[in-house]
């Protein structure tokens, strides 16, 4: 009898991060690759350079800011993102939104504010800032995963 | 009863079923849900004309957001604020038959006020609250409009409309999707037993506090306002 086979949600992009949707992390997450989530996140995302995804159990009180935020799941907090937002249908968004470009499916809930900015050229990358909280492919992790606030 | 067939045939856009509306009478089934189907709005036009004055000004859209709406607001560079009127007012009222009586609890009254304002920032130049006032009894709706009338800049608009039908038994929940300055896509979502229609003389009173109340009156038994702050 073999192991179910690992199936990843069909907006799970290859090679990102991955928070599975039995990890709840509390903290601070700063990413150099994409970065999935499909758990609970409490705290700040930030992905300056790349694509961050809630799945559809992702559940996040959070700031985020990354290049851009695909939202399946449920969002509390301003999402800042450089190249764009995509809310989709189901998804829950409570928060501001900065962007350059937002995409709306019907059936998304949005409270907030929306700031259309537009897109920054592009520059040298930041001095990349120390890891506060390391964020390890969590997804086979069935247990609860509590990161301590590493950074005040 | 024969708009009544032509509606339930075609998704005409009067609003209306109207058999007559008393406690005690026998129950009406819902009318049939129209079409999708567009609609011309002189209160729209005149609304986004009054607020062609620059750009980055701050609109608030009480119909939820939708990309259409999104697209329509911020291609003048505005910033806007989205927030669902319609529905924060099913969450806390339920949409069942006591929809209307629990609008006297002032329990759910603070409850709806808070999810609906607590977050919203003004002060917005604009606000498009659509359909949804005419469902509050009050005294929800002036707490509804006293809020407004606080989140909005004095010399602000509002773009409001009412059912002015006053035989109508139920009302069409919609959603609205904005086409053109003058023209909105209407989608039709539910219906909910009408209460009494607003005449000009209530909406008047409705709005006592504001500037100014500009109505108009349209075939499909819609009034619409633009409201001055």
């Amino acid at each position: 009898m073999s192991a179910p086979a690992y199936r990843p949600e069909p907006e799970q992009a290859k090679g990102s991060a991955t928070i599975g949707k039995n990890v709840t992390i509390t903290g601070q997450i700063y990413s150099r690759e994409d970065l999935y989530v499909d758990g609970e996140v409490e705290g700040t995302i930030e992905l300056a350079e790349n694509r961050l995804t809630i799945g559809a159990n992702g559940k996040v009180k959070a700031g985020i800011h990354a290049r851009e935020v695909v939202i399946i799941g449920s969002v509390q907090g301003n999402v800042e993102a450089t190249e764009r937002v995509d809310i989709r249908k189901d998804a829950r968004l409570v928060g501001d939104i900065r962007t350059a470009r937002i995409v709306i499916e019907d059936g998304a809930v949005f409270k907030g504010s929306i700031d259309i900015v537009k897109a920054e050229a592009k520059t040298a990358p930041p001095a990349p800032k120390p890891a506060a909280v390391p964020v390890a492919n969590a997804a086979a992790a069935g247990a609860q995963a509590v990161l301590s606030e590493a950074k005040r | 009863m024969l708009k009544d067939a032509f509606n339930a045939l075609f998704g005409g856009s009067a609003p209306s079923a109207r058999p007559k509306q008393s406690p005690g009478a026998k129950r009406v089934l819902k009318p049939k849900l129209a079409e999708t189907h567009s609609r011309t709005s002189q209160g729209l036009n005149q609304f986004f004309s009054n607020l062609d004055r620059g750009d980055r000004l701050r609109i608030l859209d009480l119909s939820g957001a939708s990309q259409a709406n999104l697209n329509f607001v911020l291609q003048f560079g505005h910033h806007l604020y989205c927030e669902d009127l319609a529905a924060t007012l099913d969450g806390v009222f339920e949409s069942g038959d006591d929809f209307y009586a629990r609008q006297a609890d002032d329990d759910l009254i603070e409850q709806f006020l808070s999810q609906t304002f607590a977050n919203l920032q003004g002060p917005f130049d604009g606000a498009l609250v659509w359909d949804t006032l005419q469902f509050l009894q009050p005294p929800l709706l002036d707490h509804t409009v006293g809020h407004l009338y606080r989140l909005l800049e004095p010399g602000a608009f509002l773009h409001a409309f009412f059912n002015s039908d006053e035989r109508a038994r139920w009302l069409p929940v919609n959603s609205y999707r904005i086409e053109t300055a003058g023209s909105m896509q209407v989608i039709p979502r539910d219906y909910r037993p009408a209460p009494p229609a607003f005449n000009s003389r209530a909406l008047e009173k409705v709005f006592s506090d504001f500037a100014s109340v500009k109505f108009f009156l349209s075939r499909d038994y819609v009034r619409e306002l633009i409201v001055t702050r």
